[in-house]
């Protein structure tokens, strides 16, 4: 008897979280020991988005207060709601 | 310029215009000096910042402006810092005294140093005409870069995990207090600013588990698969917020070193609603992935989650 691949692949269509009760989810977005590396690598952030880390960001004003006191140097604060080197 | 001529530092405005002590004064010193941030009735003193240890105010902008405009306030200012008398500059002109009775209410926390801590990155991306994912046109500047955020790990929880099963086949739920942590607080989209949690009656769905794929004396390796589904409504169709994923990941914990020396996630699925607390975020549904890993080591793994400044992110209740 010859089964298509939809009939196939269903049952596992099924498990995804967005196949619940309104049919079969996208299949690109499961993901399996296959496809593991390639995700992973296309999700981790580029070099050229991180060029802001390799500013030396202190992360206590009052220390930063005393190097720029003890150096003859403004300060450059970058304030947000939320840190911005984990802001979540 | 950031690095040569200025002291560069970066801050949660949330602590910040709480603190009452001295950090506190100092920081209201310069940011009423503006008027726009020094207005009662404004509820944040958020901007990119330059002024004097003194606390002299040479320049403040709103974050997230084009490069241009930030680069041209930074030279604004030290424009006008170098028409400061030469004895109000030099180095150690002005005494900073030690910071005595700093406000522990508004300090962030710092993870303990057997606490594992994560990063993880999140992307909106879409899929082009070979399955194949790619980035999308950014909503805001810096949208199609990899969000970033950071979740803690604490040390009982990670000895669970390394305990889990003593056969290969042998699974178990993830540990109900740390998917709550993963589920509620981190897996959201972050990519267009900092947005809300998901609440406990959200969270549709929360099917993580973790089976052993090796074990012998020198330690174990573990599987984690699952699906979660977050929403603001149960009718996923009609939701205003919501999320579906499908995880995978692969731990490794080393018994001899004591620690894991892998923990490789990644959560794929699609997101749909206004993300952040700006009300921005794509309409419709699309794909969003997650990428989780240790920490790498860098200079700022100490900086806390967004939400440690909830008690039921540090003790689940």
């Amino acid at each position: 008897m010859k089964v298509s691949l939809r009939s196939a692949l269903l049952p596992t269509l099924l498990l995804l979280p967005g196949a619940s009760a309104r049919g079969p989810a996208d299949v690109r977005l499961a993901p399996t020991p296959e496809n593991f590396a390639k995700f992973q690598a296309f999700l981790r952030p580029r070099p050229e988005e991180e060029k802001w880390l390799q500013i030396p960001w202190m992360t206590d004003l009052w220390e930063a207060r005393k190097k720029a006191a003890a150096e003859g140097k403004p300060i450059l604060l970058w304030e947000m709601d939320g840190s911005p080197m984990a802001c979540g | 310029m950031a690095k040569e001529d200025f002291v560069p530092v970066a801050l949660d405005d949330w602590y910040q215009r709480r603190r009452q002590d001295a950090e506190g004064v100092y920081f209201k010193k310069i940011y009423s000096q503006d008027p726009s941030r020094a207005a009662p009735e404004r509820n944040d003193r958020q901007g990119i910042y330059c002024f004097t240890a003194s606390g002299k105010l040479l320049g403040v902008k709103n974050a997230g402006q084009l490069i241009g405009v930030t680069r041209d306030s930074m030279r604004e200012a030290l424009t006008k810092w170098e028409a400061m008398p030469e004895e109000e500059r030099a180095p150690g002109a002005v005494k900073v005294p030690a910071m005595k009775y700093p406000d522990k209410r508004y300090v962030p926390a710092r993870p303990d140093p057997n606490c594992l801590v994560l990063d993880i990155f999140t992307r909106v991306f879409e899929f082009d005409d070979h399955a194949e994912p790619r980035k999308v046109q950014p909503l805001t500047p810096g949208g199609d870069w990899a969000a970033r955020d950071k979740m803690w790990v604490f040390e009982p929880e990670w000895r669970a995990l390394a305990s889990t099963g003593s056969k290969i086949g042998d699974s178990v739920p993830i540990p109900a207090a740390l998917a709550h942590r993963l589920v509620s607080f981190h897996l959201r989209d972050n990519t267009t600013g900092q947005g809300p949690r998901w609440e406990r009656d959200q969270v549709r769905r929360s099917d993580l588990k973790l089976t052993v794929e090796d074990v012998d004396p020198t330690g174990v390796k573990l599987r984690l698969e699952g699906s979660v589904i977050m929403s603001t409504g149960a009718d996923l169709e009609h939701s205003e917020r919501g999320i579906e994923l499908s995880l995978l990941g692969y731990l490794n914990y080393d018994a001899a070193k004591h620690k894991f020396t892998r923990f490789d996630v990644i959560g794929l699925g699609r997101n749909w609603g206004r993300a952040d607390h700006n009300g921005e975020g794509r309409s419709g549904k699309g794909p969003i992935g997650f990428a989780i890993q240790l920490a790498r080591g860098s200079a700022y793994d100490h900086v806390a989650p967004d939400f440690t400044k909830l008690r039921e992110y540090m003790t689940g209740e």
